[in-house]
């Protein structure tokens, strides 16, 4: 699982949009990119779900 | 801009209308699994190239239209003399197939793009590089796939090896469509044989990391 | 198959009258869980079944520019399926089994799209109807959804069926300039305006999930979201001359619907049997549990990709 997240202006902060499940990281880009296509980013990355540190949680 | 305002040489009618098919029937093929892709995102993927791909012929047909001259044969809704490959005449009979074509077909038509780039026919340069801006999607998608299904277990991988194995010949005979009279005028920048080289050298790689059979 | 919810009723009542959201399972009761999981599983499967029946009426798009913008909708509808099934995932939800396992007559959309889509004016009623039916029904979620990350991913929905929904009323305003569209369009509403009414369900009088509406998984009742739909799409219909059976009684403040209704449905030939007068629910409930004329096909269509890997896996 993947974690996607954006941004339409660099001015805001990047925040979450979505995720996305694909065991390769092309098909992960390639998935992200077609599904949350709601705006023009300005910039969207995504990151492993597992490698998420959660130092807090309520 | 000499060579625009004599006739449009056969050739070049040949390579556009062979574009602006091949385009159209792979939107139309990639459309047709975009309800039965084996993941719901790929099924996304699907609809999303199977658009760029619509896209990319319908600005061809007008060029089409431009060289040619207007009649039903320019335009997608009337025109009946398709010179689509072989590969792509009837809808993709498993996932296999659809990979295939994304990794083998749609490069092909990329690597004729790209020869395209600086042609000296501007209409055709220009549109050339608007649609390669959405390519390195599909070849993502393409590359992902092929690994997948090669690394997955030995009758998925028999049958992507078919699949390509089937689709090679489309993908090969394409770049006939590269005329020596369209490189000596510069409408692209390499020939049919230069272009089959730069195809392998693209799609080659991969497939050895996979260790698939080169094409 | 889902995760433990270890909090309880009282826990989850006290949390949303505090006005906060349920933002993961860890915070749910069994019966919250249970009942999301109801309401998301109708929500996805709705949307991921208007792909095949969109895609198929498609085939019939009178141009290659209207092909693709089918395509585009169709791609909304797969990615709106993707995010409510990636939430119930989360929730511990075998979604792959859901979706590519489960017989067909399991799917839980509405009956409408058991019914085909045969034309390029079916399809753009469709969006027109059906997508304004999604739309009253996502929109009310939006508005009173207690589950966090559905209340933020409907933001994305509400957009791009808001678009779908133009698609379909700029279309019929095309269509309905030549005599031979006027009708073709008038047909399709014959049959599809009632099977819309039908989507949301049955009247206030004979069902109340009152967890719905407790745990704010819904605002609106079904009586209530009917009007909404019939508030915006009787408008649409009548001002392009066409003719529905339902009137605003204003002096009510509400719609009234002029046929039999529910009523018998002729499927196989997109007919109301309007002339054998209101049946009961119960008939209708029953025509929905043994499904349309599409469902298998549909489903198997969903379905190929996934089995036909397994196959070759298995071969």
């Amino acid at each position: 699982m993947w974690e996607v997240f954006a941004r339409r202006k660099f001015e805001e902060p990047l925040h979450h949009v979505g995720t996305v499940a694909a065991d390769d990281e092309r098909l992960a880009q390639v998935y992200a990119r077609t599904i949350f296509n709601e705006f023009s980013w300005v910039e969207m990355v995504i990151f492993r779900r597992d490698s998420a540190v959660r130092i807090m949680e309520s | 801009m000499a060579l625009e305002a004599d006739a449009a040489p056969a050739a070049l009618i040949r390579l556009v209308a062979a574009l602006a098919d091949n385009k159209y029937f792979l939107g139309r093929r990639y459309a047709g699994w975009c309800t039965s892709a084996p993941t719901l995102e790929s099924a996304v993927a699907s609809a999303a190239m199977a658009q760029d791909e619509i896209g990319h012929a319908r600005s061809l047909y007008p060029l089409l239209r431009d060289l040619a001259g207007d009649s039903p044969q320019t335009e997608p809704e009337t025109r009946t003399e398709f010179d689509a490959m072989p590969a792509l005449q009837e809808p993709f009979s498993g996932w296999e197939d659809f990979v295939a074509a994304n990794f083998l077909l749609d490069t092909a038509v990329t690597v004729m793009l790209e020869a395209a780039r600086t042609s000296s026919h501007q209409a055709l340069a220009q549109r050339a590089r608007r649609m390669l801006e959405e390519e390195p999607l599909h070849w993502l998608h393409a590359e992902g796939w092929v690994q997948r299904m090669a690394d997955g277990p030995p009758g998925m991988r028999r049958a992507l090896a078919g699949a390509l194995r089937r689709a090679t010949p489309s993908a090969l005979g394409w770049f006939d469509h590269a005329a020596p009279d369209l490189v000596a005028s510069s409408m692209l920048d390499a020939g049919a044989q230069d272009l089959r080289m730069r195809f392998r050298g693209r799609v080659n790689p991969p497939l050895a990391d996979s260790g698939l059979e080169p094409v | 198959m889902a995760v433990a919810a270890p909090a309880t009723d009282a826990d989850v009542l006290e949390r949303i009258r505090s006005g906060k959201l349920i933002e993961h399972v860890g915070q749910m009761s069994p019966s919250y869980l249970e009942g999301m999981i109801r309401i998301l599983t109708v929500s996805a499967d709705t949307e991921l079944i208007s792909a095949p029946a969109y895609y198929n009426a498609a085939q019939a798009a009178p141009h290659l520019n209207a092909f693709g913008s089918a395509t585009a909708i169709i791609q909304d509808e797969l990615g709106h399926a993707h995010i409510a099934y990636r939430l119930m995932r989360d929730l511990g939800v075998d979604t792959e089994q859901l979706i590519y396992e489960r017989p067909a007559a399991r799917f839980k959309y509405p009956y409408a799209f058991d019914v085909p889509l045969d034309s390029w004016v079916e399809l753009v009623m469709a969006n027109a109807f059906y997508d304004r039916a999604g739309f009253c029904l996502l929109g009310d979620i939006y508005q009173t959804t207690t589950f966090g990350p559905w209340k933020r991913a409907l933001v994305k929905v509400d957009k791009e069926e808001t678009f779908h929904l133009r698609h379909g009323e700029n279309w019929m305003k095309k269509i309905a300039q030549s005599a031979e569209g006027r009708d073709e369009i008038q047909r399709a509403i014959d049959w599809m305006f009632v099977l819309t009414l039908e989507w949301f369900g049955l009247p206030d009088d004979l069902k109340r999930h009152s967890e719905q509406l407790d745990f704010g998984f819904k605002g609106q009742s079904n009586d209530q979201l009917r009007q909404t739909w019939m508030s915006t799409a009787v408008p649409l219909v009548e001002s392009l001359g066409f003719h529905v059976p339902a009137h605003d009684d204003a002096a009510a403040g509400r719609y009234v619907i002029d046929c039999p209704f529910p009523a018998e449905f002729d499927a196989e030939n997109k007919r109301w049997l309007f002339e054998e007068g209101p049946i009961s629910w119960d008939r209708v409930l029953e025509r929905w549990k043994q499904r349309g004329p599409m469902n298998a096909q549909y489903v198997d269509t969903i379905q190929r990709g996934k089995q036909g890997l397994e196959r070759l896996a298995d071969a």
